[in-house]
Order: C-alpha cells, then structure tokens, then sequence
C-alpha cells in the first residue's frame, strides 16, 4: 500500500507542475500584456489629451483583428461608454492592481453569445475610466480542459495503482497460500506435495524460484527419507542373515553332546559372524561420518600418483596371486586437494573389487592421467563388467549385483567410494572396459 | 608385566583383566579417571591401558595429567571413537598407542607387549638380526646364512618391523599402520599374500623357518618356540 502513496504522490508532483507551466504562465503574461498597453493609452491621454485618447481608442476598436482585444472609455462605471468595444461598461468589474476575468455577453459582430474577457482598468485624472481587455474564452476553455485531464488522470493514477496493488497484494496472498497449504498437506502425510510454479519462462518470478527452491528441498527431504527407509530395510536384512545363522548354530551346539572341539568351531563361527557384522557397521557408521562432513578439515595437498603407488604395492602381489596382471600407469606429479586416508581407502575398495570380480586370467589396470584442468585416477579390470542399467544403483548401500552374494564384503565398498568422491567433489564415473570395468575418479588439479 | 587397566565398563574390565592374567600378566582394575591418575603416580606399572571416557576424568586428561608429571609409563588408549583424527588426538596427549573398540584380544595384545618393548628403548641400530637372518639399514640389505636376498622396498620395510619387534606377535592391523600408514582394513587379507611372499625369500632353502603365522594374531619373527 506504501507504494501507492508513492505512485499518487508523485503524480500529484507532475501534474501540478505541468498545470502551473501550462496555465498560470500564458495568464500571466496576458496580464502583464494588458498593463503595457494600459499604460501606453494613459500616456496618450496626458500627452495629447482626452480627445486624443478617444479617438485613439475609436482608431484601435476599428482596427481590431478577428478580436480578441477589446477596450473601453468611459465617463464612470455606470454609464455608457464614450469610446470601446463595448456599449455599456460590464457589470461587476472595477478597477484595482490586479487584471480580472469578467463574463461578457455581446451583441458585437466578431463576439459571439458569451466570452471570457480578462480586464484590467485604471482611473484617468479627469475621473474617466479606462479598461483594455483581452478575450481569453479560448484560454479559459483550454484551462478547463487541461484541469478536466489533469484530475481525471490523478484519478486514474490513483485508481490504476489502487488495483494494481490489491492485484499484486491478491496474487502475493495466493502464492503464500499455496505455500502453506504445500506444507499443511505434507505435515498431513501427502509427502508428494509441491508448490505450483510457472512453467512458462516469461512468467516466472521471484515467487517461482522461491517456490522451485522450496520444491527441491522437498525433493532432497524426501529422497533421503526414502534412502533412510531402504538402508533401514537393508540394515536389518543383512543384520538378519548372520544372526540367524548364529541361532541356528548355537540351537546346535545346544543339543548335541557337549564336546570341546565342536564347541571351539562354533565359537570361532560366531566370533567370524561378529566380525562381519562389525564391518558392517563400521563401514555404515564411517560412509555417514564422510556424508556428514565432520572430516572436512582434514583435506590438505597431496600427490595423487603417490597414493596410487602406495595402493598399487599393497594390491600388485594379491591380484599376481589371483592370477592377474597388474599394470600401472601413473603419469606423475598429479596433485589435488584431499583426505589421504579416504583416498588411500578409496583406492584399496576400487583395487579389492576389481581383483575379487575378475577371473584368471585377467588384468588390472591402475592408472592416472591429467586431463585439462582436472586429473584422473581410474582402476580398470577385465571381469563382467556392470550393465549400464546398474550403474547408478551400485553406488548404494548393500547393493551387491551377484544376487548369490558368493562373493565377500559388506556392499558398501562403492557406497563408500562415492562418498569420497562426493566429499572431494570429484566425479565418479563407472564404464565398460569393453569387457569388464572402469571406475574413474576425476579431481580438480591443485 | 604389571599393567593397569582404567575402564568403566566392568564387563569389559572383567574380561581383559582375565584374559591378560591368563596371558601372565598382573592386572589391577581402577573404574574411574582421577583415581586411575592416582594410582598411577604412586604405584610402579610397567603400561597402562586407559579407556577414552572415564568418570571423573577423561581418559586423554588422565594421560596429559601423567606425562605433565614426568611419567613415561607407556598408556594403550582404547576408545570407540575411532576416527583417524581421534587417533591423532590421542597420540598427541601423550599415549603411545590407539585401539578402537571392538577389538580382538590378540590384537590388544600383541600392541601392548610391542608398546612396552618399544619403550624400554633399543639402542639406535645400524643392523637388525634374528639367528641367520641380517638385514642392514644402511645398505638396505638381507642376508641369511650369508646369502644375499632381494627384497622389494615394501618387503624390506615389513621385514625391519618384524625384526625390530622380533619374538613378539605382530597384528595386520599394525603391519598396515605401520609399512602402509593405512589405518583401515582392507576387505581382503592382502597381508597374507605379503607374508608368504617374505617367506618364501627368507624362509625358503633355509633351516630354521623364522617367520611364524600366530593362529587368529598375526606373525612373529623368532628363532624357536
């Protein structure tokens, strides 16, 4: 509503100024126009005389233009008039410092029914009276006209921006609205829920974007509950596996006779069980830690290619064990940004995978390359391979794509890769080695 | 050796005390900080083993209160905050090793007995030797019964620990800390591989075999049981 005062105000501004310039400036010269010529007939009078000035005034009369001046000589106010344009003086006009407008209704050829006359008149040493005029009725009707369109356009100013504003205020009532009944809806349980926004782009407004911005906080709200949901479930479904395996063992060692060898296997059985379970958590417990960001402050400078070597060393004899060959191609001076521990981590999963997916005889590829501004560590073997449906999925948690699980590990060793990769910003790319696989990380370079 | 123990949990203490008596080791039992710290002053113990939160006071504080004193009794933390700079914090008050809980015996164990060993302080040496087995730091060479054996840079590294740590178990876990700097366990048992590389170098063709798999520990380099 403020800014409707605003726009009224500054309206009212602009058209007084406009008003004075267009109608009190021509008004103020004719005035000043007509005490000129007053004054020169009064000159005339006390030079020539009074007989001079009559005539004087005749010889103007006559010569009067299309007219719109008029004059007047008179013995009084009240009587006919000597000399002039009119026959009688007008009724109501005296004389003073200041020209008046008078209304005058003449029979005279060249004024018609009514005009507006602005007069100013002065009293001659002789006591006769003296008024020049001038026709003004087109002036005045131009007055009115511009008075007409300047209230009239006040009015529509003020009504204009009295509706644009209730328009705006409606429109930002309805929005607000909309956003709350959003939020009642999904406090209500209709997670699904979203504030309408414009789709056409000429459209969109501040309120779009706040309500898109809204919008994606939902959507990541609610893409994490579902994660928090389906990790739950597959917490507890691979929790369940080796604690009922444990049961079952234990029912065992229950029932038979009591003897000390079998009891120290199932003892060692269900510490290896344990063990797993801890692995599982552990590895949760630190993918949400990365997640989380609680280890930001640890990232300092470091030499890629050394902490490729470093895991290379650890893996080369294992995957020459497996029957594999093992190459690494390490371009050198790569350095990036980043927590040694996670990366070193990081490495070993990716190297762990790919030996333990690739089948004799095989190869496995560990080589870093820079490329523009960024530089590129990727671990590449010659096993299945993902299908391209699956990539993105094996980046969750427990998704493992053997659905025997005959392989060991706790599903997490990608889960915690692209979390690492999240943490230092770097883009984790799954491919198809044509056969097998190839998992890229891509850096920033420092 | 005479060890104390500061731990809150008495199902915890219980157990440890009882494994490390079983061990051969004397185990007093102290369940809060400042009365831990205490003991500690005014009794001789050749380690101790402190829990990172304690009543009264904190495991970290107890240890910084100790060493501000001048003593240099070595302290295994254990903790269940087991993040690698939790290590560091732990390292930096002045314990001289970290052990996250759960952990296995064996391991807390083997870190304790290497702990002490450490401290009671080798002379800085030039040559390592266990029976035939010589390796030089300052020619970076081994030899056993005087041949000459090539190892690569990491073998050589995981050799001179076991060597230094001759006679006492070595965990993976420590191997990786220590070769590797890696505080994680890789998924697979990638040490073993190395293990019996480094046998078949300094073991092979050789009588007696030196390096030991401990059953459910790790390894130990000695000269006979």
């Amino acid at each position: 509503m403020a800014s409707i005062a605003w726009v009224a105000g500054a309206s009212v501004l602009l058209i007084g100024a406009f008003y004075a310039w267009s109608i009190d400036r021509p008004r103020q010269q004719v005035d000043s126009e007509l005490g000129q010529e007053l004054r020169e007939l009064a000159s005339h009078y006390q030079t020539r005389g009074a007989q001079a000035l009559a005539s004087e005034v005749a010889r103007r009369v006559d010569q009067l233009p299309a007219g719109n001046s008029l004059y007047l000589y008179a013995e009084s106010q009240r009587t006919v008039v000597l000399e002039g344009s009119l026959e009688s003086w007008p009724a109501g006009f005296g004389e003073g410092d200041q020209a008046q407008t008078i209304p005058v209704r003449t029979a005279a050829p060249h004024f018609r029914i009514e005009r507006q006359i602005r007069m100013l008149a002065l009293t001659l040493d002789d006591g006769r009276h003296l008024a020049v005029g001038r026709d003004i009725t087109e002036h005045a009707r131009f007055e009115r006209m511009l008075e007409l369109a300047a209230v009239g356009s006040l009015a529509l100013v003020v009504l204009g921006a009295l509706a644009a504003g209730l328009g705006v205020s409606r429109n930002l009532l309805g929005r607000v609205e909309a956003m709350r009944d959003t939020i009642v809806g999904i406090l209500g349980g209709r997670r699904q829920e979203r504030v309408p926004v414009h789709s056409r782009e000429d459209a969109f407004d501040e309120f779009d974007e706040l309500a898109d911005q809204f919008n994606r906080l939902l959507d990541d709200n609610e893409r994490l509950l579902v994660r928090m949901r389906e990790v739950t479930d597959d917490v507890a479904h691979d929790l369940r596996s080796p604690l009922s395996r444990m049961r079952a063992r234990i029912e065992a060692a229950l029932v038979t006779r009591p003897g000390a060898d079998d009891q120290t296997e199932t003892l060692h059985a269900m510490l290896a069980e344990i063990d797993g379970m801890l692995d599982t958590f552990n590895a949760l417990v630190h993918i949400a830690q990365i997640e989380s960001r609680s280890v930001q402050e640890h990232m300092e400078i470091l030499d890629l290619d050394e902490q490729a070597a470093d895991a290379a060393e650890l893996y080369q004899p294992v995957a020459e064990e497996a029957g594999l060959a093992f190459h690494t191609e390490l371009a050198g001076g790569l350095r990036i940004r980043g927590n040694r521990h996670l990366l070193s981590q990081a490495l070993t999963n990716l190297l762990d995978n790919a030996i333990k997916y690739s089948d004799e005889p095989g190869e496995i590829i560990l080589e870093s390359r820079r490329v523009g501004e960024h530089v590129e560590i990727c671990v590449a073997d010659r096993g299945p391979g993902i299908p391209e449906a699956d990539r993105e999925r094996v980046l969750q948690r427990f998704v493992r794509l053997d659905a025997s699980r005959r392989t060991a590990g706790t599903g997490l060793g990608l889960s915690f890769v692209a979390a690492v990769a999240d943490l230092h910003e770097a883009t984790l790319r799954i491919e198809d080695n044509a056969p097998g696989l190839r998992v890229t990380l891509r850096f920033e370079s420092v | 050796m005479k060890v104390l123990l500061v731990e809150d949990d008495p199902v915890a203490s219980d157990y440890l005390a009882k494994a490390l008596r079983e061990s051969g080791h004397v185990v007093d039992v102290i369940e809060d900080g400042a009365r831990g710290l205490d003991r500690a002053l005014h009794e001789p113990y050749e380690a101790l083993i402190v829990d990172r939160m304690l009543p009264s006071l904190d495991g970290l504080s107890l240890i910084e209160s100790l060493r501000r004193q001048g003593r240099d009794t070595p302290v295994l933390i254990v903790s269940a905050l087991g993040e690698v700079d939790e290590r560091v914090r732990g390292l930096r008050a002045g314990g001289d090793d970290y052990l996250v809980k759960p952990y296995a015996f064996a391991e807390l164990l083997a870190r304790l007995e290497v702990m002490v060993h450490r401290r009671l302080g080798t002379p800085p040496e030039t040559r390592l030797c266990v029976a035939d087995l010589e390796l030089d730091l300052l020619k970076r060479t081994v030899r056993r019964a005087g041949q000459s054996i090539e190892l690569k840079p990491r073998e050589f590294l995981i050799l001179e620990y076991l060597m230094r740590h001759a006679g006492q178990v070595v965990t993976r876990t420590m191997l990786l800390e220590s070769v590797w700097d890696y505080h994680f366990d890789p998924q697979t048992n990638v040490i073993d591989v190395h293990m019996s590389r480094l046998r078949q170098k300094i073991d092979r063709g050789f009588d007696p075999p030196l390096l030991r798999t401990v059953r459910g520990a790790g390894y130990a380099l000695r000269d006979s049981d």
